[in-house]
């Protein structure tokens, strides 16, 4: 009992002492820190892949949250896509993609499409930081791999600024600097004139070009940076960027981009996938491996337990009969202009169309692209009938009812259940297909030249690939319109057609046309009756609709000294 | 063993440690007995009879007897609590017996203060008390919940009642930082202590006190937002007591919202597809033949009307708890012990939330020597907590939101599948969909040495204390089946719904955090008299070090639900997951205080504190916050004599306090990897590192600078008045920068998750207001009466927070309370066209829409329109009053308390994505109610331009209120009836907790802090008792 007691007296009064010692406080940070990230090239490569993706900025954007995927370049998949802001189709749960639709948005209150300056610029600032470690002399990596890293910092950072560019029009330049908490902002409120942007993208560009190998895994090559030029110099060469002039020394220099792309030779077409066309070209948006065709894109996995890269397309896109949510549902104006399989407009006289059974010898690509009543999707036909359609408002969960009457058919995989948050289709999101880039070559060397034989080539191709009859024998008027019809069936969905409408300038017309649905009656005998209907009242467009608004908040953080874009 | 024996040793061991004294041995000793008293002749055990200028020392028996050696040169001390000194020579006598006097000032209340105790006379800081007898009023299972109205000063909001996650919310002198505002919790002298003050057991508590002002400096760079010391009961000396209580609650919500039925909801179905399409009229989605089927119930699977709140909320949930505690003490060892334990249910109709406690304390004391004591506390406590697979959150998020129109069981007893993913409220908080097991263990521990000098007035006291917690949890969620009709065949199916986890196949999550935190305080101390000056000072050490490590492993993918165990769960890699991390943290400090009287009359006291925190950079580290506090008893002046003004005491303090409660090492840049957020060809995630913080090299702590006036006095015979006037200024406050940093300039932070925008010391917030306390006591005959009423007024104004260049005035947070809310103006509802021709317009708006203020008038609404409301969910404005009679054998305590200028924004998930409150369905514009004083429903209020697009102030709900807090009506059974079974007192009682509110919030409690109303609702209880003690 002494014993003890004095041991413990001694014992808390030297515990005391003991540790008196000096470094009590010097507790390490169970964190990474920058020594070694930019020390260890395994960590630096982590923190460069890790700039393919972006970061959520407002609810229901992808990001990294639980099950969710992050955000990569654009928006690709994800609840709302950004056909549901154009005139292709109708969010069946708005998530403030009505507002877009209605023309309402405002620099404080813009959907999702505002959120690309905070993200881009972030994800900029990001690769200033990684260049400025490992672009220099000090830093440790071997020049095989800095070279690659850099290589790609200048890409991702060109691709940032294009998607600027396409959105805002002027944008600030940062730079190479590195901005932090102290630095004076005053340079980054100085829009730079849409010429210096795309110089600027440009130049980033040709450096990616010139370090970026052929094969890259998910991650940038040469041919990706070379297609995005092509897309760059397109967007450039068109009136919205050139201010309504007509620069044919821009258009030629945006079809020699896409030339470069076709000249590597290493990409061509898919065809074998299905000996039906329209098969081939559904095939091709569920492929979930690299075709010829592919020159960039991002992948996903089929489960979310285990991180952020799924996300559930299918249970998002699926009809509500089945317990899907209605999602991204394609509109009439979108239905409408699918060509008969003879390559007429369903509005020629003697195009056979019959608008009470509209669905039947249509362009192959439409099949592939929208469900529609009666088409069959997974073990059962679609029903969008009124009454008791097990698709429509009599159905399951009406409120998840497709506002349009069609759903998404392009990327769905359709042998994936609905209800099981574990197997998802896992589409990839395909950056840059090759039928981009003939597209591109043919609309830029037909305003740079007129419709030539390697116009005809190039759109041709697109069009014999989907089982459509070739182009021929066109005006450069013609042609240019033939091909923006081109671009809205063969690209649809896939982020195009919003900005392809504002760059061409024909959004004035196009987006103020009411946003259609059909409505399908169905008698008592079976027998059906369509009728055009509205599936979003007030669909809107306005001159200031061009460019997104700047968020608010960087103007009056600006003092006023960023200026907004017109009109809002 | 021998006294002379134990103290040589001590002392010798003291010496080599500490200080050098020589040890005198006398000679001619002899031994001396005697009983001590007091002035009516009632012995007094413990009392301290010391051999003056020497070590040598005895305490007093049961019967007051003592027994010590001495020679007669000596001078015997008897010294004890509350009486004065008294002081005898040895001489020749060998039995001295002595009668010791009350010393009436000493006698008053003792007050706790930081690292130790003061009088109430001589207090000069500012603090709030209660006792534990006080606490064990309304027995709560949550410690936390009985601090309101009790403690003026402090706001206690209990945000919701779910059992094991039921605390309120405690901020003193309301809140001051946009970070963490929680005041520093003290237990026993031991800050942060693990386990905290919710669950400790009433029964164990002696008292609590809460420091408000700069008295609390003395708790440095942790004490800014104020100190909560709380003290456990510990021995006396006398004869055992053994007391057991016994408590049995019957709970129900205190206020559930009214959900609109089945033909309403059927019709605001129809009216928002009007809204969507006009031209297809009333009865887009239900016939008015449908609507009537709802409403007279001949269908019930096809046209149901359910009331989910019935379904799924029992009408009564039980909570009991039991607790036997022996307190005693004899010569040189005193000890309380206790063991209880609480059992607290959910409100679920079958559910399985639930809350089990047990827990054990021993605080004991043993006098080594007549100058060595010796404390050795234990307590150790089991926290039982069990949970539905779905938050709480979830499920009352099911509850309002699945429809009316929705059976919960079909007629054949097969469940409905309810809303979205299966998630009927009637199964969700069962076991059916698995269970969330959630124990955790606390151990506290301490050592306390207090050792007396030889020289007088001097001691050591030092402590060493060793605190440990283990939390786990292990959820296993099943899949499970629900059901969906399917009208189009005849006779009905019924579909199966598999929901559940998201694999569809069960899941086991399990995770351990385990904490650990060592303490250890060395203090010397001094107190001594010379004539009418009076010192009490202290300089002391401590240090702290915690350490954290959690991890967590996951797994789906099990064949079975039968055995919720790793081994049994699936092997594919994206079927299990791992993650954990692990902190440190230390701190260590040197402070000191010297408090200073002269003849109880002038009053002083300095405190100072040099604190380092491993949160800081190496050069930020250590800071130092010094208080001073001066008083003035002018009632003790010989001049003032007043029959009716007693106890008149003036008092101010003002000093410098810290707040270090950030995320640590905020001055490094740090990355974070996420390890599957690339995706390669071949379907192989990769892992990507983000920037999860940038650095700010030189942040630090945030100071308070804080000044309290006080006066205090006793009037007439009854009365008692306290007034203070506070006044804080926060400094330094660490905030991340937001309105001057744009998106432009990179540094963004992602939506939802951790910011990367470190911290800065930018901020600055002002706090005033002004308490009372009143008392009153009265008694007539065998009846007496008793009232104490306090009441705060509390508010705080931002004087910066990086209001963003170029705002209008308006929208500044500069000038309002911190947390306001930026708000559109509803004035009104768009009722004819006229309406929407004279007022701004949103496109798209339509009749029965909200009509917004165009603030700035330039013609349009904007976000520039918004404006920084005056008020937030932390009142300005809290009261209590307590009321207490007895007569003869009963007593009646009743406590009412409320709060007020304080708002809660609560806008329902309603539309086609869920149900309507009542107050919203019933009054809601329509065309056929132009005079609804709702908006027309929308399809989801969190897309309507009358809510979610255009946050605005029609949502904001008074939630000023005022509730019968507890009522406890006690009868004492007389003692003579129950002697004869050993038993000297029994006490029955029937108490009510949350009786009755008075509240504009009609839907959900007022307490509530949910933007949607979505949180489980606070309870009101019912309780019976006994307490028998013997």
């Amino acid at each position: 009992m002494k014993k003890y007691i004095m041991m413990l007296a001694l014992g808390s009064l030297s515990l005391v002492h003991l540790s008196c010692d000096q470094d009590l406080l010097d507790v390490e940070s169970t964190s990474l820190t920058d020594q070694a990230v930019w020390a260890d090239p395994v960590l630096a490569e982590a923190f460069v892949r890790g700039l393919y993706t972006g970061v959520r900025l407002a609810d229901k954007e992808p990001g990294h949250n639980g099950g969710d995927t992050p955000a990569g370049f654009g928006r690709g998949f994800h609840w709302a896509m950004w056909a549901s802001v154009s005139d292709e189709a109708i969010y069946s749960n708005d998530d403030a993609t009505y507002l877009v639709q209605r023309g309402q948005m405002s620099p404080s209150n813009y959907g999702f499409m505002s959120t690309t300056w905070g993200r881009s610029f972030r994800n900029i600032r990001e690769v200033n930081l990684a260049l400025s470690n490992i672009d220099t002399e000090a830093s440790p990596f071997d020049q095989d791999t800095k070279d690659l890293l850099i290589g790609e910092l200048h890409f991702i950072r060109a691709f940032r600024y294009f998607e600027l560019l396409r959105g805002f029009g002027e944008v600030p330049l940062m730079g190479d600097e590195v901005y932090d908490l102290t630095s004076n902002f005053d340079a980054l409120y100085d829009r730079k004139s849409k010429e210096e942007v795309v110089a600027y993208i440009e130049s980033e560009i040709d450096q990616a070009i010139n370090l970026l190998p052929a094969s890259n895994g998910a991650r940038a090559t040469d041919a990706a940076a070379m297609a995005l030029k092509s897309r760059l110099l397109l967007y450039a060469a068109s009136p919205l960027f050139t201010d309504g002039a007509d620069d044919t020394a821009k258009w030629t220099k945006a079809a020699q981009a896409a030339k470069d792309v076709m000249d590597l030779n290493r990409f061509s077409l898919v065809t074998n996938l299905d000996s039906d066309p329209s098969e081939n070209f559904r095939k091709l948006f569920v492929s979930r491996d690299m075709t010829s065709e592919d020159i960039f894109m991002r992948f996903y996995m089929p489960a979310s337990n285990s991180g952020g890269r799924a996300i559930p397309i299918e249970r998002m896109n699926g009809p509500n009969g089945s317990g899907g949510w209605g999602g991204n549902c394609p509109m009439q104006n979108l239905i409408d202009d699918f060509e008969m399989i003879d390559g007429s407009d369903i509005e020629d006289p003697g195009s056979g169309y019959d608008p009470q059974d509209p669905y039947v010898n249509r362009d192959p690509r439409f099949y592939a692209t929208v469900v529609y009543n009666g088409s069959i999707l997974r073990d059962r036909a679609y029903e969008s009938f009124v009454p008791n359609g097990k698709d429509s408002p009599d159905g399951n969960e009406p409120w998840n009812t497709s506002p349009t009457g069609y759903l998404m058919r392009k990327f769905i995989q359709e042998d994936i259940t609905l209800n099981d948050w574990n197997n998802m289709g896992a589409s990839p999101w395909r950056y840059f297909r090759y039928a981009e880039i003939l597209l591109n070559y043919a609309e830029a060397q037909n305003e740079a030249a007129g419709p030539d034989q390697s116009v005809y080539d190039a759109v041709n191709a697109v069009r014999q690939r989907a089982g459509m009859p070739v182009l021929s024998g066109l005006t450069k008027d013609q042609m240019r319109e033939a091909l923006q019809h081109e671009r809205r069936v063969e690209l649809a969905y896939e982020e195009h057609r919003y900005f392809d409408v504002r760059r061409w300038m024909i959004a004035m017309d196009v987006e103020n046309e009411p946003a259609k649905s059909i409505e399908i009656t169905r008698a008592g005998n079976g027998s059906l009756t369509y009728e055009e209907g509205i599936a979003l009242e007030g669909k809107k467009f306005e001159e200031k609709h061009y460019w997104f608004p700047i968020p608010l908040s960087d103007i009056t953080a600006s003092g006023g000294k960023l200026k907004q874009n017109p009109g809002y | 063993m021998t006294n002379y024996y134990l103290t040589k040793k001590a002392t010798v061991l003291y010496s080599m440690l500490l200080f050098l004294f020589s040890l005198s041995v006398a000679a001619q000793e002899k031994q001396i007995t005697g009983v001590v008293t007091d002035m009516n002749n009632t012995p007094l055990p413990g009392v301290s009879v010391l051999v003056k200028g020497t070590t040598t020392g005895a305490v007093t028996g049961f019967d007051g007897d003592y027994s010590i050696t001495a020679t007669p040169q000596d001078i015997l001390v008897f010294s004890y609590v509350g009486f004065d000194n008294q002081e005898i020579t040895v001489g020749n006598k060998t039995s001295i017996n002595v009668s010791l006097k009350e010393n009436i000032a000493e006698l008053s209340e003792v007050v706790l203060v930081g690292y130790g105790q003061k009088s109430k006379t001589t207090l000069t800081g500012s603090v709030s008390t209660v006792k534990g007898e006080e606490l064990v009023k309304s027995p709560q299972p949550n410690l936390s919940n009985s601090f309101a109205g009790r403690l003026s000063g402090v706001v206690a909001n209990n945000r919701s009642g779910e059992p094991g996650a039921d605390g309120a919310t405690i901020r003193i002198r309301g809140i001051s930082t946009t970070g963490d505002n929680n005041p520093l919790v003290v237990i026993d002298g031991i800050p942060n202590r693990l386990g905290g003050l919710e669950r400790l057991n009433p029964n164990d508590v002696e008292n609590i006190t809460v420091l408000k002002d700069a008295s609390a400096a003395i708790y440095g760079a942790q004490a800014a937002n104020g100190v909560i010391l709380i003290t456990t009961k510990r021995g006396k000396l006398g004869k055992p007591t053994f007391s057991v209580t016994a408590n049995q609650g019957f709970s129900t919500p205190a206020n559930l919202p009214e959900l609109a039925d089945s033909p309403t909801y059927a019709r605001i179905l129809n009216e928002i597809n009007f809204y969507r399409n006009p031209s297809g009229g009333m009865n887009q989605i239900y016939t008015e033949e449908e609507i009537t089927l709802f409403a007279n119930g001949t269908n019930p699977d096809v046209y149901p009307n359910t009331s989910w709140t019935d379904e799924a909320i029992s009408d009564w949930s039980l909570q009991d708890n039991e607790n036997v505690s022996i307190r005693g003490g004899g010569e040189n060892f005193r000890y309380f012990t206790s063991l209880g334990r609480t059992n607290q249910d959910g409100i679920y109709k079958n559910g399985i939330n639930n809350y089990k406690q047990v827990n054990l304390r021993a605080n004991l004391d043993v006098d080594v020597t007549s100058n060595l004591t010796l404390g050795v506390d234990l307590n150790y406590r089991k926290e039982d907590r069990l949970f539905p697979t779905r938050s709480a959150g979830d499920i009352f998020r099911a509850i309002y939101r699945t429809y009316p129109t929705i059976p919960a069981r079909y007629s054949n007893g097969l469940p409905s599948a309810g809303v979205e993913q299966g998630q009927n409220p009637i199964i969700i908080p069962t076991g059916i969909p698995g269970t969330d097991v959630q124990p955790t263990t606390v151990l506290n521990s301490t050592i306390t040495l207090d050792y007396k000098l030889p020289i007088e007035g001097l001691s050591i006291k030092g402590f060493y204390s060793e605190d440990r917690s283990f939390a786990a949890r292990k959820r296993f969620a099943i899949p499970f089946t629900v059901y969906q009709i399917d009208n189009s065949t005849s006779p009905a199916t019924f579909n199966e719904v598999v929901a559940g986890p998201d694999s569809r196949t069960p899941e086991l999550l399990q995770a351990q955090d385990n904490r650990q935190l060592q303490t250890a305080n060395i203090r010397l101390n001094f107190e001594r008299s010379f004539g009418l000056h009076h010192i009490n000072s202290f300089i002391a050490y401590e240090q702290q070090e915690s350490d954290r490590s959690y991890f967590d492993a996951f797994r789906s993918g099990f064949i079975s639900a039968e055995i919720p165990e790793f081994n049994l769960g699936g092997g594919e890699p994206e079927q299990s997951t791992n993650s954990g991390f692990s902190q440190r943290f230390t701190r260590r400090n040197y402070f000191s205080r010297i408090s200073y009287d002269y003849d109880q009359k002038y009053l002083a006291e300095v405190q100072a504190r040099y604190d380092g925190s491993s949160r800081f950079a190496d050069g930020n580290r250590y800071g130092f916050f010094p208080s001073i506090s001066a008083g003035w008893r002018i009632s003790a002046e010989e001049w003032f004599n007043s029959e009716n003004v007693r106890n008149l005491k003036v008092k101010a303090s003002y000093g410098l306090l810290g707040n270090d409660r950030i995320d640590p090492f905020q001055y490094l840049n740090t990355y974070a990897l996420r390890p599957t957020d690339f995706v390669d060809p071949n379907g192989t995630p990769l892992p990507i590192f983000i920037i999860n913080q940038l650095a700010n090299p030189s942040i630090t702590w945030e100071t308070a600078r804080k000044l309290d006036i006080g006066v205090s006095a006793d009037l007439f015979d009854n009365f008692s008045i306290e007034l203070d006037y506070f006044h804080e200024v926060r400094s330094d406050l660490l905030t991340a920068r937001s309105g001057s940093l744009p998106f432009v300039s990179g540094i963004v932070n992602e939506f939802g998750l951790d910011a990367i925008i470190p911290q800065e010391n930018i901020g600055e917030v002002k706090n005033r207001g002004f308490e009372a306390v009143l008392g009153y006591d009265q008694t007539w005959g065998e009846f007496n009466f008793f009232a104490d009423a306090n009441f705060t007024f509390n508010k705080n104004e931002v004087v910066f927070l990086d209001d963003p260049q170029g705002i209008p005035d308006y929208q500044l947070s500069k000038g309002k309370p911190l947390g306001s809310q930026l708000l559109y103006e509803a004035i009104g509802i768009f009722r004819t066209q006229e309406d929407l021709d004279n007022n701004v317009t949103l496109p798209g708006q339509q009749l029965g829409d909200l009509i917004y203020r165009d603030v700035d008038g330039d013609g349009e609404i904007t976000e520039l329109d918004r404006v920084r409301q005056e008020l937030t969910n932390v009142p300005q404005i809290v009261y209590g009053l307590t009321l207490g009679a007895n007569y003869k054998n009963f007593d009646l305590t009743v406590l009412w308390q409320g709060q007020a200028r304080s708002v809660q924004y609560v806008a329902p998930e309603s539309g086609e994505v869920g149900n309507f409150f009542s107050t919203w369905a019933d009054n809601r514009w329509s065309p056929t109610n132009p005079n609804g004083s709702y908006p027309r429903v929308d399809v989801r209020t969190s897309s309507s331009i009358n809510e979610g697009l255009f946050r605005n102030d029609f949502w904001l709900v008074n939630t000023s209120f005022l509730r019968l807090k507890n009522v406890e009506l006690g009868y004492s059974l007389p003692e003579s009836s129950l002697s004869f079974l050993g038993i000297t007192s029994a006490r029955v009682y029937a108490s009510g907790y949350n009786l009755v509110t008075f509240t504009e919030s009609k839907d959900v409690d007022p307490e509530g802090a949910s933007n949607n109303g979505q949180f489980y609702p606070q309870l009101k209880t019912y309780n019976i008792g006994i307490n028998v003690n013997f």
